[in-house]
Formats: C-alpha cells, structure tokens, sequence
C-alpha cells in the first residue's frame, strides 16, 4: 500500500482476480476497468467472435432486454464500455458516486446471464460488416496491422487476419461461439482497478468477487506466442482516396518485459522518438528542421511478462516527400544506431521520463490508468514504484548497449498504406540501399 | 468577441496593479491593470501540476480571402525563436527548449474565435512558463527562413485532414453555409492559401492580435493564488499594446433562402451523407439546447439516428458535432453509409424522421441525455488540463460565467425547447446537405 497526496493506493490480489485501488477522500465519480486476458490460439474464428461479443455483452440479459439495459445505464448517467484489443477485453464502467452501486448491478447481470439472442446477433453482425468495410480505408491501422503481421504469427494475439476473409467467418458466429467465449471470460483471471471512494471500492470488491466465486478457475493458459525473426522490407498498399501515406516502421524485439534491456531500450527510443510532444531526435530533425511530417513518433509495443515486442515508428508523408521523408527517417536511426546518445541527451530524458510520471498526477483518471497498465502485467505497488525508478538508476552505457543490440536499421520492415503508385518503385529501391 | 470585464472590486486583490473582477465555481478573474490583460485562476490542490493556458481572441473568423489559415500557420511560429532566444543563442526558441529540456507538456491549437498556447507541468516550473509566454506575445521572429519548414509541416497537416473524406466534405458544406462570414472557411485554411504565406504576412497579423488587452491568462492547478498573480504581474505587467485598435470584421451573413448542396466525389470505399444546420452560437441557451437535440439524435445505442440506420445495417456510424464558436456556426450530423446505400434515401429517410419526431420519443431521451452530460462534466473537471481547455472555450466565446452554470442550463432545457428547436434547425432554410460520393 502507499500513499501519496492524500490518496492510497492498493494492489490486492486474489486466486482468480487481482483488485487494485486509487482510494480518494472525496470524490464524486467513480471509474473502473477489468481486463480480461482471452488469448488462445487466436484463429480467424475467434477474431470474428470477438469483433461480435463487445456488443453481444451489452445486448440483453436474463433480467433485460438490450433496450431495457441500456435505457437502465443511461437514466443513471453512467457507462459501460466493452471493447478488445490484442485478445485483451477490456469493461470500463463510470459513473457518479451515488449512482456507482445501481450500475454495479447492472453489470452482475450482463457478465451472469448474457443472452445472446439470434436477432441481436443478427444485428450485431451486420453493424461489424459496416465496420470492417469502412476499415479498409484507415490507412494508419492497415499499416500497423501489416507490419505486426510480417513480425508475428497466425496464432499471436498480435495477427490480423484480412478484412475480406473475417467478415465472411463473422456470418457464421452463433450463439454457441459467443457462450463459449464467455464461459473464457469468467473462468480467466480478471485484473480489475477503481479509483473513487472507499464505499465504491468496498461495493466493486464485492461485484467482483460474486461473479467470480461462481465460476471454475481457468486451466493453465494455452496462449500462442509467435515472433518472427526481422525482416527488412518495403510493403505497400494502396489507397488511392487518402492524400498522405501512413507509415509504419518496425522491427522484432526478442526481449520480455522484465528482461534487463528492456528499460534501457524504452529509455533510446524515447531520446529517438519520443511518444508525443517534439523532444524526440526524429521531431527535432524530419519535422522541425526539414518541414517534412506533421507527426513522427515511435515507441515500444506488445511487451509483456511473457511476450515479446517490437518497436515502432509511426509517421506519414505526401507522396511528393515521402522518399525524402524515409530517407531523413533512416538517416537519423542509422546515426543513432551508430553513435548511440550522449550524455546530455542522457541527462535530459531523464528529467524527461520522470516529469511525464509526476505529470500523471494531475487527474485521477490518469493515475487509474497506468496504475491499470502496471496492474495487467502482474506488477505490485512496489514493484510498479521500482520499475518507474529504474530510470534513475540507468547508466548511459545500458543505454547505448541496447541501441547496439536491438536497434539496427537493417532489420527495419517499413509499412505504407496510401496511394503509394508513384513511390513505389523508389522506396523499394530505397530499402535495397539499407540493406 | 469575448465580453470585456468590469472589475467590482468587492474582493481585495492580493497583489497590487492586479484587480479582482469576479468568482465562479472556484473560478477568480483578475484584470491587470497596466495593459488590461485578464486572468483566470483556479486552484487545485495535491497534484504538484500546474496547467497555464494564454489565449489571444484571434481565430478563423478573423483572416480575410486568400489568407485563410493565417491564425493556425501564426500559432506554429510561435515555438520559434524570439529576439530574446536568438540573443541567448536559443536557437530551436525558448519554448521547445522548455519541452526538451524538463519534459513538460506544451502544445496550441487554433479555432475559429481563438488560438490557445499551454503548458502542463510541475508546479516549480511556473515561473519559467509565464516568462516564456510574456516573451512570445511580441518577440517572436518572424522570418520567411523560419517560416519555409513549419509551412511544410502545416501542409502535412493540413493533408492528414484532407484525406479524410467527412473533413473534405465539411470544406465544401461551411463555404456553402456562410457566403460571406469567415466561418464559411475551416481553422486550417485552402491548401493554396497555405502555400502562398510569407513572413510579412504573419507578421501583420502578429502585430494586431497578440497584446495583452486580447489575451486571456489562466493558472489552473497545485499552486498558491497570490504567487501565480505576483509572477504574472512580474512578466506581462511592462507588456504594452499597440495604439491601434484591434482589426475586427463586422459581417453579416445573409439571409439562407433555401436548402443549399454539395457533392464530393473521389475514388474511395467511404459514402457519406452529412446534413448540416446552422445553430446559435456558444455559450447561449439555445446553443445547450441544440446540443441537447444532437444528442437525442445521434448520441449512442437509443439515439434517434442509431436505431434507425446503424441498427437497421443502412449505415456504419452516425455522428454530430457542433461548434463552441461566438456566432452562427454550422453543426453537422454525419452518416457513413453501408454498402450499397442510396445516398438521396437515406438523407429522405433521415430528413423524414427528424420531421416526425414527438414529445412523446424525445422526452425520456432528453431526460438521459441530461443526466449523461452532467455526469459528463463532472469527469471533465477532474484535471488542471481539461479544466483549462473548457474555460477556453467559454472565455473566447464571450462569458466564462457560464461555466459555473452549466447544470443548471442544462436541467431547465425542456422537451418542448427541444421540439422547436428541431423544428428550427431542420428548416430547409436553414441546412446544407452535403454527399460524399466514393467513386471506387
């Protein structure tokens, strides 16, 4: 437990939930978040599945109908949000403080007795029909779906299957597939958190725990993880509509979140990249100096306790400079990657990272959040405290050392999605040039 | 334009030269006196944050044909040097130097009434925010070899948005809506404006809008009132204003006798029908009550919209939006259809059921619609961040009192204003229709 600005914070785990806490002395909303981790094998059978039941979830149960439910959210101001991400379900429930514990209810009877009936069914499916047609125009996330895809497996959380081909398999989702999806839901462990006051949190421990004492703990996990090695390549689609082409550049890194390089390389990707803001050498040069992208930002994703990443940079160009722009880009990794940082940049960036974390503190909102994001890998107070204070205890040399081993332009697979025609050829001769 | 303070001197200031002029939920204005610039403070205690936020009443509405965009392409410039910076051989300018030095948040972003310039960070930093704000009212320097990068970012940017097919069409449907008021141009201006910008031009505008007797100053967060008013006299006092006065447009928009139209057509997958009306402008009561029908149209699983088109498969979304802008400003409901829609039905379709609307359907709609948008603002209040950015748009939109009262507006609004308001809103003399019309 530890407490800090007048508010507490707690972690208690539990044989099939862990609860983690924000407790405020006055505050007059309350939000919470559970995350359920429903990763198997992760066929194009269960990526349909899950694109229906975030909707089936909220559509009807053994004490409602859909409309009922939702007018009963809705007359309480509150919300419950169902959405998925990496085969991560997440629910987000908020609301005013007087109203937490109605809503509560509410969603005891949404995760015990979901009905899936074949009309909301029916017409879940044609709204993700909708949804998956109107995806192949989002250029950025076609970028970012094709490079996890070079970098990760069939069976990774981290795969997206075609468009075309999950819209077919989504007319064949039943009833039968949504139950058995939810009978993983509640057998799996849920990583929950709550900011709010102590009375919500005593009333969510108890939501908690009444849906989860009725179920079997789950089996050992059967998750498939799947990295595959770098590749360096240029893949390109093309969308003719959109005026920019959106990029994604990455690399595999085979590296768990709790291996010893992996705080030293979060550090070198944000002296590289930083994550928002213009601090980052690839802001400094391709945008600021060379008036090339509006936004060039990079980052590491998919890590976890058991997972292994990758890094990404995310950035677009028009047509007109995109050569230019990838040929900035690589320059400045290429001299990074050689150089590595020196000590102010070291010096900097530490004061950096840790102004970002005393920067959560200025909503509660914020501080759930990444106490949330702590919590879903397994970390306890202390140890979330430790491993936001490595930064301190970093040396340049660390730093250096992981920019040597992981950070080598030539495993770059570079992701564009745009209309790509009159660039084509030039990039991938570009790539040949890095290689 | 924002309504001038008139200080009532019934609280004694903490700092002399500063005068108080009025408190609402836990909300101080302060006007210093040596040059008239306002001040909006709000304490928030136990974050170690602080949020300020300068924003200058110059926007969209006040650039003429041809230099469209001029207000955004000016909020990029100012990150650049200032005679000060080039002096002390700051050469990426004081206020980049900040961010990559302490980390701080620092951002801006430009409206059609407004620009706004703030910083996010720990409350020992304040002092330097305030110095770099009061050096970058007057002092940047403006040059067309500063300009040349910046202007190929802005290009970028204004190309993120113009692929996007809702943001092409609302291009289209403003400068169709509003023949003669600048709001007929979206923030970030014509492309070809963009290009044609140089350094005299931006320094024109520089000079007549960023002064302190159009600016507002706000201090939101973990800090001590009297300290944030002591430092804020310390670096925008000596600020003077220029003897001119401030370049203000006074137009008129002339009457709409009819529905107006408009068709995009491009090679893509995306069809949209996007209905357009005109609306009062922020903070009024009717503009609460326009944003009230939106919601009871567009807003979530119960809408109106939603049940009849995404539910039914015709669409893939239904969305709205609406402007905090001073005047008349054009709100929009966005329909994506599905495949294979007809974009003259379900714009018939759309028109047929907003016309039919009761009392009776939109009473409970209204009554949750309320409930949600306060439950709303209560979470938006809950960081010195989002507190500052919703003050900014009651402050340039003309009375930031409003603010304080936001509940209560929206609990007196009624069914029956709801009703006329439809009725209003959706006249054809009132509407721009716009289709998107994917070609592929």
């Amino acid at each position: 437990m530890l407490e800090q600005n007048s508010m507490k914070f707690e972690i208690k785990p539990n044989s099939t939930y862990s609860l983690a806490s924000i407790t405020e002395k006055k505050s007059e909303i309350v939000s919470a978040v559970i995350t359920i981790d429903t990763h198997e094998e992760r066929t194009i059978a269960d990526q349909a599945v899950e694109l229906v039941y975030t909707d089936a979830l909220i559509s009807g149960d053994g004490k409602h109908t859909r409309a009922e439910f939702i007018n009963a959210v809705n007359l309480l101001g509150a919300s419950i949000d169902v959405s998925i991400g990496n085969s991560h379900l997440s629910v987000d429930l908020r609301s005013t403080k007087q109203n937490f514990k109605k809503l509560l209810k509410l969603a005891e009877t949404m995760f015990l007795s979901p009905t899936f009936t074949k009309s909301e069914i029916a017409r879940i499916k044609s709204i993700v029909a909708n949804d998956l047609h109107e995806s192949k125009e989002n250029t950025a996330k076609t970028s970012l779906d094709t490079l996890r895809n070079t970098l990760y497996g069939f069976n990774d959380r981290k795969y997206t299957y075609d468009v075309d081909e999950t819209a077919s398999v989504v007319k064949t989702v039943s009833a039968k597939h949504l139950k058995s999806f939810h009978a993983l839901v509640l057998s799996q462990p849920w990583t929950c958190t709550i900011a709010g006051e102590e009375s919500a949190i005593k009333d969510f421990g108890k939501f908690v725990d009444t849906i989860k004492k009725k179920q079997s703990p789950t089996n050992e996990s059967k998750s498939l993880h799947q990295q595959k090695p770098p590749k360096s390549a240029v893949i390109l689609r093309d969308v003719p509509s959109r005026t920019n082409i959106d990029l994604s550049i990455g690399a595999p890194i085979p590296i768990t979140l709790h291996h010893p390089d992996y705080i030293p390389l979060s550090f070198a990707i944000t002296v590289l990249a930083k994550w928002g803001g213009f601090s980052g050498i690839l802001m400094s040069t391709v945008r600021d100096k060379e008036g090339l992208t509006y936004t060039i930002y990079g980052r590491l994703e998919g890590f976890s306790g058991t997972e292994q990443g990758y890094w990404r940079i995310f950035t677009f160009f028009s047509p007109d400079k995109t050569v230019q722009g990838i040929t900035s880009t690589f320059r400045e990794i290429s001299k990074f990657y050689k150089t590595g940082i020196n000590q102010e940049q070291f010096d900097k960036f530490k004061t950096i990272i840790n102004t970002q974390q005393a920067l959560v503190k200025d909503s509660v909102t914020g501080l759930m959040m990444d106490l949330h994001a702590y919590h879903c890998h397994g970390f306890t107070i202390e140890e979330m405290n430790a491993h936001k204070n490595k930064v301190n205890d970093l040396t340049i040399d660390e730093v250096n050392n992981a920019i040597k081993s992981y950070l080598n332009p030539k495993d770059l697979t570079v992701c564009g999605t745009g209309p790509i025609k009159t660039v084509k050829k030039e990039l991938e001769k570009f790539i040949k040039t890095v290689q | 334009m924002s309504k001038k303070p008139s200080p009532t001197n019934s609280r004694k200031s903490p700092v002399a030269g500063i005068e108080f002029v009025s408190e609402a939920a836990g909300v101080e204005e302060y006007l210093l006196k040596s040059n008239g610039l306002r001040i909006l403070f709000h304490e928030r205690r136990d974050t170690d944050v602080v949020t300020t936020n300068i924003t200058y009443f110059v926007g969209a509405r006040d650039e003429e044909r041809g230099e469209t965009g001029l207000a955004h392409m000016l909020e990029h410039m100012l990150f650049k040097p200032t005679a000060n910076d080039l002096k002390n051989k700051i050469e990426d300018g004081s206020a980049m130097r900040f961010e990559r030095e302490t980390g701080c948040i620092l951002n801006a972003n430009t409206w059609k009434d407004r620009t706004t310039y703030f910083f996010c960070s720990p409350t020992e930093h304040l002092d330097r925010m305030l110095a770099l704000e009061a050096d970058r009212m007057q002092n940047v320097v403006l040059t067309d070899e500063t300009l040349k990068p910046e202007q190929g970012n802005v290009l970028s940017e204004f190309d993120m948005y113009g692929g996007r097919p809702d943001f092409t069409l609302a291009v289209q449907m403003v400068n169709s809506a509003f023949h003669s008021h600048p709001y007929g141009h979206e923030t970030i201006g014509f492309r070809e404006d963009i290009e044609d910008y140089n350094a005299e031009k931006l320094q024109r505008f520089y000079k007549n809008y960023y002064r302190p007797d159009n600016a507002v100053m706000m201090v939101v967060g973990d800090v001590d009132k009297k300290l944030a008013l002591e430092l804020i006299k310390k670096h925008f006092a000596e600020l003077k204003n220029p003897a001119t006065p401030i370049p203000r447009f006074s137009i008129r928009e002339p009457k709409q006798e009819g529905m107006r139209r408009v068709t995009v057509e491009r090679p893509s997958t995306t069809n949209l029908v996007s209905i357009g009306f005109k609306h009062e402008g922020f903070p009024s009561h009717d503009w609460f009550v326009n944003d009230l029908m939106l919601d009871t149209l567009t807003s979530g699983p119960e809408s109106i919209l939603h049940k009849l088109l995404v539910d039914t498969g015709k669409a893939s979304s239904v969305a709205s939006s609406m402007d905090p802008s001073s005047h008349s400003s054009l709100g929009v409901i966005e329909i994506s259809l599905a495949q294979g829609q007809s974009h003259s039905e379900i714009e018939h379709l759309t028109l047929r059921a907003i016309e039919s609307l009761t009392l009776k359907e939109i009473t409970p709609l209204l009554k949750k619609a309320k409930i949600r948008n306060i439950t709303d603002e209560l979470f938006a209040r809950t960081s010195s961040m989002h507190i500052a950015q919703e003050l900014t748009e009651y402050v340039s939109a003309g009375d930031w009192n409003v603010y304080a009262k936001t509940t209560e507006i929206l609990n007196k609004v009624s069914p029956k204003m709801v009703l006329d308001s439809l009725k209003k809103s959706f006249n054809s003399h009132n509407l721009t229709i716009g289709h998107f019309v994917g070609t592929k």
